[in-house]
C-alpha cells in the first residue's frame, strides 16, 4: 500500500479532529430551538472533548503495547488493564463503597487503581531474574484478566441491587452529567503517557527488530518494558475508570494508522492519537444521532463497528501466511 | 423402605375425610392468564420484593414460604427461606413445595416461564399507575383468602391518594438512579403517583435513561433524587444554575417510598404532595 506523507496527514487529521468534537456539538436530544449556552459549553462540548481524549488515550495505548509486543491483535486490554479496572469498578459499587476519593467517583478511583494494579502485577509474575520476557508478559496479562473476570462474575452474583451501574460501566459511557471533572482526570493520564512514550519512540522503532537487534543497537529493553508498559497502562487506565469498558478503538486505530503511514512509530503514534480521538467522537455522535431520546452504551457501538474488523485484520493475515 | 412410603401414604390418604378433596380456584393475573391454584394457597413462593410486600399487606404473610434474599419490607419477610437473589435456586424451590408462585412477568419473564414450566403455577401482578396498585393488592387478598384486609388495605390508600390529589402544579425531575441517569415518566405508577402529587413531570413515557443535557434544557422547578449515590452534584454541568437549584429546591427522598408499586407509595406520594405544593423560599 502506498504511504501517505505523514506531515499532511497530521494537519488534515488535527482539523478533522476540530470537526469531529464541533460536530459533537450539534448532536444531542435537545432541538436547535431550546439549545442554551450552558448546555453548549458545558455539557456538549465537555462531551465531544471528552470522547475525543478517550479515543485518543485507547489508540495511543493500543499503539504503545502493539509496538512493545510485536503484535497487532495486543490492545489496550492486554496486560490485564481492563479485567483489573473492571474488578475495582464493579467491587466498588457492589460492595457499596461510597466515599470520595481525591474528589473522584469510588468506582472511577477503584478503576484506576484495578487497571494499574493488574498491570503491575502481569509484570511482577513475567520478572524472571531481572529479564521479562513480552511472550509471558502477554500471558501473564491474559491469566489475570481471567482472574479478576472471574471474580467481577462471582462479585455480581453476591449482590446487585445496584445491577444497572455495573453493566453500564461494563458496556462503557459517555452520557455523564459532569464531563468536564471526567476530562479533567483523563487529561494528565494521556500528557504523561504520551511523554513516555514520546521520548520511547525511536526505542518502540528498534524493538520492531526484535529484541535482540535492538538490544544490540543500544535500547534498554528491560527499562523500556517497564516505561512503555506503564504508560500504555495508564493511558488505558485514565479512558477505562472514567467512561468504562470501550473495545476495539485501541485494536482498530494502530492497525488502520499503520497500514496508512508505516510502522514508524514517531509518525504512527500521533497519527494513532488522533484518529483514535476522532473515532470515538464520531461513534458518540452516530450513537446520539441513532437514538437522541436514549442513551446507547458507546462500548456496544464501538464493538458492533469493531468486531468485522478485527475479523478482516485476522483474514489478512491469515492469507499471508 | 418401599413398605413404610405405603403405610405412610395409606394413613395421609385415610385421615382425609372422604369429599375433602382440595379446593382449586381459577384467577386471571395480570397477563390475561387464567391460573389455577389449590385454594387458600399455603406455600407461596414469592420472587419479587414488590409480590413480598403485597402478600404481607393483605396478611398472607403465613402462608409465604420462600422469598428472594431482596425481599427486605415488611421485616418479617427477612425471617422467610430464601430461594435465592434474581437467579432463582430451582432445588431450593423445589424443596419448598410451592403452590403457588407470585413475580412480576415482565421483569422476570424467563424465570416465570421456567417456574411454569416445572409445573408450578405462577400468578403475575403487574402495575402501571396507583390504580393498578389497588387492584393488585384487592386480586392478593382474593387470590390467598384474605379478601377483608386487602380491602381495608385498598381503602385505605384510596382515601390516601384522594386527600392529597390536586391540580398539576411546579415542573420536577424525578431521578432514581444516577450511573446510568434515570427516570419514571408518566407511564409509571411512580410518575402517576407524582402526577396526583401535583407535579408536572419534564419527562414522558415510562420508565427511561436520560441524557443530562435533557435536564438542563427542561430546567425543573423541584429536583427530586430518589438514591443515595454519593455524589458530588455541583460538578454537574450547568447545575448552579439549574433554577430548582437557585431556588433550594432540590430534595432527597427516600427510594423505597417511591419505586415499588406497593402500599409505601403512598408516603411518597404525601411527601411529594408537601414539597410541590411548598412556596419557593
Amino acid at each position: 500500500m502506498k504511504r501517505i506523507p505523514s506531515g499532511p496527514a497530521l494537519l488534515v487529521l488535527i482539523l478533522v479532529a476540530a470537526g469531529a468534537v464541533g460536530l459533537s456539538v450539534l448532536a444531542g436530544p435537545t432541538s436547535a430551538g431550546n439549545l442554551t449556552r450552558d448546555i453548549v459549553l458545558q455539557y456538549r462540548l465537555p462531551r465531544g472533548i471528552l470522547a475525543f481524549l478517550v479515543g485518543a488515550s485507547l489508540g495511543a495505548s493500543g499503539a504503545c503495547f502493539q509496538g512493545l509486543f510485536r503484535n497487532p491483535l495486543a490492545d489496550p486490554f492486554v496486560v490485564g488493564v481492563s479485567s483489573g479496572a473492571a474488578l475495582g469498578a464493579v467491587a466498588s459499587i457492589v460492595l457499596g463503597f461510597e466515599t470520595l476519593i481525591f474528589g473522584l467517583a469510588p468506582a472511577t478511583a477503584a478503576a484506576f487503581a484495578g487497571a494499574l494494579g493488574a498491570s503491575f502485577l502481569a509484570y511482577g509474575i513475567a520478572r524472571v531474574r531481572g529479564r521479562v520476557p513480552v511472550t509471558t508478559l502477554l500471558l501473564a496479562g491474559s491469566a489475570i484478566g481471567s482472574f479478576a473476570g472471574a471474580m467481577v462474575s462471582i462479585l455480581i452474583l453476591i449482590n446487585t441491587p445496584r445491577w444497572s451501574e455495573v453493566v453500564t460501566w461494563l458496556m462503557g459511557s459517555m452520557s455523564h452529567p459532569d464531563p468536564w471533572s471526567r476530562v479533567l482526570v483523563v487529561v494528565p493520564c494521556l500528557i504523561v503517557s504520551l511523554g513516555v512514550m514520546a521520548v520511547y519512540a525511536r526505542d518502540l522503532n528498534l524493538l520492531l527488530l526484535g529484541e535482540e537487534s535492538a538490544r544490540q543497537l543500544g535500547a534498554e529493553t528491560e527499562r523500556l518494558k517497564i516505561f512503555l508498559l506503564g504508560a500504555g497502562a495508564l493511558a488505558a487506565a485514565g479512558a477505562v475508570a472514567t467512561c468504562g469498558m470501550i473495545g476495539f478503538v485501541g485494536l482498530i486505530v494502530p492497525n488502520v494508522a499503520r497500514r496508512l503511514v508505516g510502522p514508524d512509530h514517531r509518525t504512527l503514534l500521533p497519527i494513532t492519537v488522533l484518529s483514535g480521538g476522532i473515532l470515538l467522537t464520531l461513534a458518540d455522535v452516530a450513537a446520539r444521532l441513532a437514538s437522541p431520546q436514549f442513551p446507547l452504551p458507546i462500548g456496544a457501538v464501538t464493538a458492533l463497528a469493531g468486531a468485522p474488523f478485527f475479523v478482516y485484520i485476522l483474514r489478512q493475515r491469515s492469507a499471508k501466511m | 423402605m418401599r413398605r413404610l412410603a405405603w403405610i405412610l401414604l395409606l394413613v395421609g390418604s385415610c385421615s382425609k375425610p372422604p369429599g375433602s378433596e382440595p379446593v382449586t380456584r381459577s384467577f386471571a393475573d395480570s397477563r390475561g392468564k387464567i391460573v389455577t391454584v389449590p385454594w387458600p394457597p399455603r406455600r407461596i413462593v414469592s420472587i419479587l420484593p414488590s409480590a413480598t410486600e403485597l402478600l404481607f399487606a393483605v396478611g398472607a404473610g403465613e402462608q409465604v414460604a420462600g422469598v428472594t434474599t431482596y425481599c427486605d419490607w415488611p421485616p418479617e419477610a427477612k425471617t422467610k427461606p430464601k430461594i435465592g437473589d434474581i437467579v432463582v435456586d430451582y432445588e431450593r424451590l423445589a424443596n419448598l413445595k410451592p403452590d403457588l408462585v407470585v413475580t412480576f412477568w415482565s421483569l422476570t419473564p424467563k424465570t416465570g416461564a421456567e417456574i411454569e414450566g416445572k409445573g408450578y403455577p405462577v400468578f403475575s401482578l403487574e402495575s402501571r399507575s396507583l390504580e393498578d396498585i389497588i387492584s393488585s393488592l384487592r386480586t392478593v387478598g382474593a387470590l390467598t383468602g384474605h379478601e377483608t384486609q386487602a380491602e381495608s388495605c385498598a381503602a385505605t390508600l384510596v382515601a390516601r391518594v384522594k386527600a392529597v390529589s390536586r391540580e398539576p402544579g411546579p415542573t420536577f425531575y424525578f431521578e432514581h438512579s444516577a450511573e446510568p441517569l434515570g427516570t419514571a415518566g408518566p407511564g409509571t405508577y411512580t410518575g402517576d403517583a407524582l402526577r396526583r402529587a401535583g407535579g408536572r413531570n419534564i419527562f414522558d413515557d415510562g420508565w427511561r435513561l436520560i441524557d443530562w443535557e435533557s435536564v438542563m434544557a427542561r430546567d425543573p422547578e423541584i429536583i427530586l433524587i430518589a438514591h443515595d449515590r454519593n455524589e458530588d452534584f455541583e460538578k454537574r454541568a450547568g447545575w448552579s444554575k439549574l433554577r430548582a437549584v437557585i431556588h433550594k429546591r432540590v430534595y432527597f427522598v427516600a427510594k423505597e417510598h417511591y419505586v415499588y408499586p406497593t402500599p409505601r407509595l403512598a408516603d411518597g406520594l404525601e411527601e411529594a404532595a408537601r414539597i410541590f405544593r411548598e412556596k419557593n423560599p
